[in-house]
Order: C-alpha cells, then structure tokens, then sequence
C-alpha cells in the first residue's frame, strides 16, 4: 500500500529518485490513486499560483521604508566606514551642545541634589569645607518622585554626618585642652563607632526579604523543569523597592517576596517561612550586565526601614562588613567578615565561562569579602560598619578559602536612575488572571472544585461553542490567581498542551506538549520555554521518557 | 544576516504572515514588527542559518501575543472577515482570491502549512516553522490539508 504523502510528493516532483519508480507503477495500476495524483497537481498548481501572485504585489509604504532601512543598513556595515557623528550634527545644534557644556558646568559648581549622589563617591569630598559646600543638600530635589531613592534619609545623614565633622573640626582647630571639650569631642567619636552584628541584625532584619523565583530555569542550556531560584533582596525605599541581584529575578517578571515572620520563634528556616505573608512583586527594573534588578512590593508594613545605601562610603580593603541573607535555606543569617579587596571591572558568569570570542555576561565593580555566603544568600544586602549597604552579595569562589563577592552599591544607583528608561525597564504588562477576566472574556464557562475543599479551582471554557469544553483553566495553589491552562484541541477529554504562568503575570512562560495525545498516556514530551516572555518560545526540548 | 533579508524576503514573509494571521490582525504588521526585530537583533543572529524561519517564528510569537491582547473569542467570526477584507486590497486573479479565501476559512494549522507550502518551502523549513516532531508529521499535515483544500475548492 503506498501512503499518500508518497504520491503528494510524487506530484511535487520532491520524491526521492529511488522510490519514484514504486510510486510511478502503483499510481499506474490505481485509477483511485491516479485522481488522488490529480488532486495534488492541483492544489500544487492552486498554491504555486498564490504564492506567486501574493509576492509579486508591491510592498506597502511602511515596509518599503523599512526595506530602505535595511538596505541603508546592509551597504554601511559591507562599507565597513563609520563617520564620525560630531559632524553629523546640524550646525544649529553645536548652540544647543555649547549650552548644555556650559549648564553642567555652572551645575557643577552650584549646589544640585543629583550631583550629591554622583560624586560623593570619590572619597575626597569630605575633606575641605570649599568642597563640602558644593555638595551640601538643599531642599530643592529635583525629582523626589515616585520610586525613586529616598532622598530624605540621605538628607538627614548628611546633615548630621556635616554637623558633627564641622564640630569637630573646630575642636582640633581650636587645639583645646579644657575638659568638656575632650568630652564632647569623646561624645562625637562614640557617635561614629561602628556597630557590631548584633546591631545590624537587629535593625535591618525586617529590611531583608527572602525572594522565591518560580520561573524555570536554564542551566547550561537544560531546561531545568520545576526549577527556580531563591535569593535575597533589601527594601531601599519607601515606595517598596527591592533591590537584589539580576540572576535572583532571571526569567520572571514576578517574583515571591517574603518578610521577616511576625513570629520568629517557629524558626526561620525555607519550610517554616513558606506559608507565611508573602507578596507578589513586579520586576520594575532589571540590568543584566551588572547583575542588578528592582522588584517592587506594595501593601507591606510601614514600619519596615528602607535600608540606607552608603554610596558615599569610602570602601576601604579591610574594613569590617556584615552580610544578611539566606544561605542554604537558613532566613535571616548574619556573618562578618572584613573586605578583602576591590576588583574594579570585574567580569564574570555564572555556570559555564565565554565561548571564545564572546563576551562575559556581567561586568561591574566588586569587592572581595571575608562574610560567608552561600545559595541564597545573592541580592542580599552587605552593610559597613556604619550600618549602610555597601555591597550587594552575588556569589563565592568555588573551591576558595572563604573568597565571596559582592557588587558595590554605586550600579544600583545607575539602575535606580535607569528605572524608567526604555531597555532596561521590564516591558511586561503584568496582570495575573484571575477568574473575574477569566468571566469577563468567557461568561459561559463552568466551573468545578477539584481538590473539593470548597473553593472553586478549576474552570471550563468551551471556546469554539460546540457544547464540549476544550479550555481548562486551573488555580491548584487556590490563592486565586490561575496558573495553568490545559488545551484540549481534539476534545477527547485529554489535554494536549499545558501552559503554565509561573510568574503569575498573564503571559504564559512554560509549555507542555503531549505530542502522543492519541494514545492516552497523559505523559508530557516536550517542554518549551519562553525565557524573554515575548510570546516566542525560545527553547524546546523533549522530556526524557522514565 | 542582513544580506538575506531583501525585497523578496520580505514578500515572503507577506505570503506566510497571510497563513498566520486571524481576526483583526494585520499580516503587514506582523511583518513589520518581526523584520523589526531581526534589524534590532542583528547582531545576537548574525550567524543564524535560517532567518525566514526565524523570522516566521517571530511572527508567530506576535501573533499569540496579539491574540492575548486583543482577543475576545466569542466574537470572532465577525472580525475575521476583516482579515480577508484586507487581503482584498491585493491585485489578485480572482481564481487565486477564491483559494486565498477558502484557505482563510480552513483550520489555522491548514493555513498556516498551505501558505508555507505557496513560499515553497521544504519539508525540512516547514517541520521547524510549525514546530512539529517528524517529517512523517508535516507530510501527513500538508496532505491532509491539501485534499481538504481541493474538496473545498470543488464545492
């Protein structure tokens, strides 16, 4: 019996040579597969013509623009020649360039609250009183506004940072030797002694939050099925911030946050936290380079503290520092550790190193310490003796004696200005589905209580109207947002495909695909992923069967 | 990669992005965009070895996410005449319109695969646009489709 594709492709010309004359001599002998031949010149010819017909239309003005693009494109990088793009200006914009030269100067020798946090950083600032007035903070922020930084805490340091210095200065100045003098001056020096692990943790506890990444992951090019990370991350702000490390969040547009319990005394371990009051946060900010993200929570206790950043800190190789996280499932630990050193432009990556000739994934400044960490511990936040967050944990040398590393404060900054810029913001609208859309696109569907405990988790929908529900839409968790989607296209009452919405933000970001639904095996085969959630599912790979 | 995407790369994509779409989606949009994307990405794919599969794939990325944006599947029928509506815009034999039509009226499997097989593209080209396990697959699908098309036509 010869399979009709075999005559299709007879009919197509694409047959093999060796198995032409088989066909040839059944279709030959076969009046029935001689029409079925017919039938496939046919739709070849159908095809073939509308194929030709569709692509010798002329294009549309917009993708003839985008073809002049291209083709602008194409002979540019053939050229190899890049003019050099000053010279490109139009000439009325060198007045528009002398301009703003001429404002960043004046801005720099003027009192602006950005530039407080763009230069503090050199270390040298705070040595002559000329220079301290260039920095000092009025109360004209230019922008306070939403998420950004809280100025106001900065504010308050620095004033009372300023005060005291200048009191003091004045003492040495003065050169006195009357007692009270000594004393105050004793009294000022206890106000900066360093605080002790026990104090940070005390303070900055309820500030540490414990992320839960639901997303699969990727390792080294293996889908990690029913994979996910956890890690550490410290509110910065107000508005419920959270800054941790860019492989925390990888993949997901929202993550699982958890504060510090309201009852410690149950433990703080992974399981004991887990059923606890959690959030669902939203990456708001997200720099792969630096290895650097922003999640956002709202609705959390107003009497948790942001953590202040010490941007300004001078870190010096040697200093005493504390580290807060969550090393192998243990919430909320404390270490210590002094700074080993700093690395500035430091490169690396997680998991297998550059093939040649690429690039690192991450590149930023970063100090080597002596505070143990751990998996888990990453995003966390690591505090100077002042009780300022300097560094931001992300990872330890395998095999070494104690090397851990974490990046410096300075490229939060870079993310928190960068918040909103196109490119580094995540692009997501992030909605759950709950079962009110869920009713609002699909008023006829019926619903069932599956795990019958009461609580409604499961909803059909018969989308194409033919009375069978094909359509299954689930919430197995039962906190109401709906995490699953099961396909039954053949409505055979065994789904073929599952969709999964581990982050929880509307857009489906894992598939299953039961490639043998005929047979029943309810076994899924392949799994694919959509890592950027652009709606493109960028990696697929079978399921090993068990 | 850029070589390869020119005049005749683009018409492409208008043919198989017309096997994509459905209801109110525009297939020049869908062009548009995934062309776009190629541009922007250049260089992540300078070394791809089939950007038109590329490329459709993206398409198609853009056509789930159009759907999930804008879909409301109750109302479909309607605006699906819209799609065609569109279409009509095109200079075409009316023997090619007819096709055209009966194609958009089929599965969305069946339309896309025809209009893959309009491209002329292989088996092989096909198998990874449509992201399907076997050859065996495709041919089965393709065959299928094509009966249906012409017991539609002759009707």
């Amino acid at each position: 019996m010869i399979d009709e594709t075999k005559i299709m492709q007879y009919a197509d010309g694409t047959l093999p040579e060796d198995e032409k004359e088989t066909v040839k001599k059944a279709i030959e002998s076969d009046p029935q597969l001689r029409k079925l031949l017919k039938d496939y010149q046919a739709t070849g010819e159908m095809l073939f013509n509308l194929g030709k017909e569709i692509k010798s239309q002329p294009l549309p003005s917009s993708l003839q623009k985008k073809l002049k693009i291209i083709n602008k494109e194409r002979e540019r990088s053939s050229d190899g020649i890049k003019s050099f793009i000053f010279f490109r200006i139009p000439k009325i914009a060198y007045a528009g360039i002398a301009a703003t030269f001429a404002f960043i100067l004046y801005s720099v020798f003027q009192t602006t609250a950005p530039l407080v946090v763009d230069n503090i950083n050199d270390g040298s600032i705070l040595r002559t009183g000329a220079i301290l007035k260039k920095f000092e903070i009025t109360e004209s922020v230019s922008d306070p506004g939403e998420g950004m930084l809280n100025t106001e805490d900065f504010k308050i340091f620095y004033d009372e940072y300023l005060t005291l210095y200048n009191f003091e200065k004045t003492i040495d100045e003065k050169n006195s030797k009357n007692k009270f003098i000594k004393k105050i001056k004793k009294m000022t020096k206890a106000a900066f002694k360093g605080q002790d692990a026990k104090t940070i943790h005390a303070k900055w506890k309820n500030s540490v939050f414990w992320i839960t990444n639901p997303t699969n992951d990727i390792n080294d090019d293996e889908i990690m099925l029913g994979g996910g990370g956890i890690g550490s991350g410290s509110l910065i702000d107000k508005n419920g911030l959270i800054l941790t490390n860019w492989h925390v969040i990888k993949n997901a547009n929202q993550v699982w946050v958890y504060p510090y319990p309201k009852d410690p005394s149950k433990g703080l371990q992974m399981d004991k936290v887990t059923d606890a009051e959690k959030f669902l946060a939203i990456v708001v900010a997200k720099n792969k380079k630096t290895d650097l993200a922003l999640v956002q929570i709202t609705g959390f206790s107003k009497r948790i503290t942001p953590v202040p950043l010490g941007i300004g800190d001078k870190i010096e190789t040697g200093e005493k520092v504390f580290a807060i996280g969550h090393p192998a499932f243990y919430g909320w630990d404390i270490t210590d550790g002094i700074v080993r050193g700093i690395v500035p432009n430091y490169e690396w990556n997680y998991g297998k190193p550059p093939k040649e000739g690429e690039k690192f994934d991450h590149t930023a400044t970063v100090m080597r310490s002596s505070a143990e960490i751990e998996g888990g511990s990453s995003g966390g936040p690591l505090f100077n003796e002042k009780g300022r967050m300097i560094g931001i944990n992300n990872m330890g040398e395998i095999g070494s004696n104690n090397i851990n590393f974490a990046i410096v404060v300075k490229h939060a900054q870079e993310l928190i200005k960068n918040k909103e810029q196109p490119g580094i913001k995540a692009t997501a609208t992030v909605e759950p589905l709950t079962e009110k859309i869920l009713r609002q696109k699909y008023p006829n569907l019926w619903t069932d209580d599956y795990s019958q405990n009461g609580v409604i988790d499961t909803w059909y929908v018969d989308t194409n109207n033919n009375g069978i529900g094909d359509t299954i839409y689930t919430d197995d968790d039962e906190d109401g947002l709906i995490e699953a989607i099961y396909i039954d296209k053949d409505e055979d009452n065994s789904p073929e495909i599952r969709l999964f919405d581990t982050d929880l933000d509307g857009r489906p970001d894992e598939k299953l695909i039961d490639r043998d639904d005929q047979n029943d095996d309810v076994k899924w085969d392949a799994v694919a992923v959509d890592i950027d959630q652009d709606g493109t599912w960028d990696k697929v790979q079978d399921i090993p069967k068990s | 990669m850029l070589e390869k995407i020119d005049e005749n790369f683009i018409k492409r994509l208008r043919l198989i992005a017309r096997g994509i779409a459905r209801e109110n989606c525009d297939p020049d949009e869908l062009v548009n965009e995934s062309v776009e994307y190629l541009l922007k990405n250049k260089n992540k794919y300078k070394n791809h070895p089939n950007p038109i599969a590329l490329a459709v794939l993206k398409m198609k990325g853009l056509h789930i996410d159009f759907i999930r944006k804008n879909k409301n599947l109750t109302a479909l029928t309607d605006q699906e005449e819209i799609g065609i509506d569109m279409d009509e815009k095109m200079e075409i034999s009316l023997e090619c319109k007819k096709v055209f039509e009966v194609i958009k009226k089929m599965g969305e499997k069946c339309q896309e695969i025809l209009m893959l097989a309009a491209d002329g593209m292989s088996m092989q080209e096909m198998q990874e646009i449509t992201n399907v396990n076997s050859l065996g697959t495709v041919l089965s699908r393709l065959s299928n489709c094509r009966k249906e098309l012409k017991g539609l036509m002759s009707t």
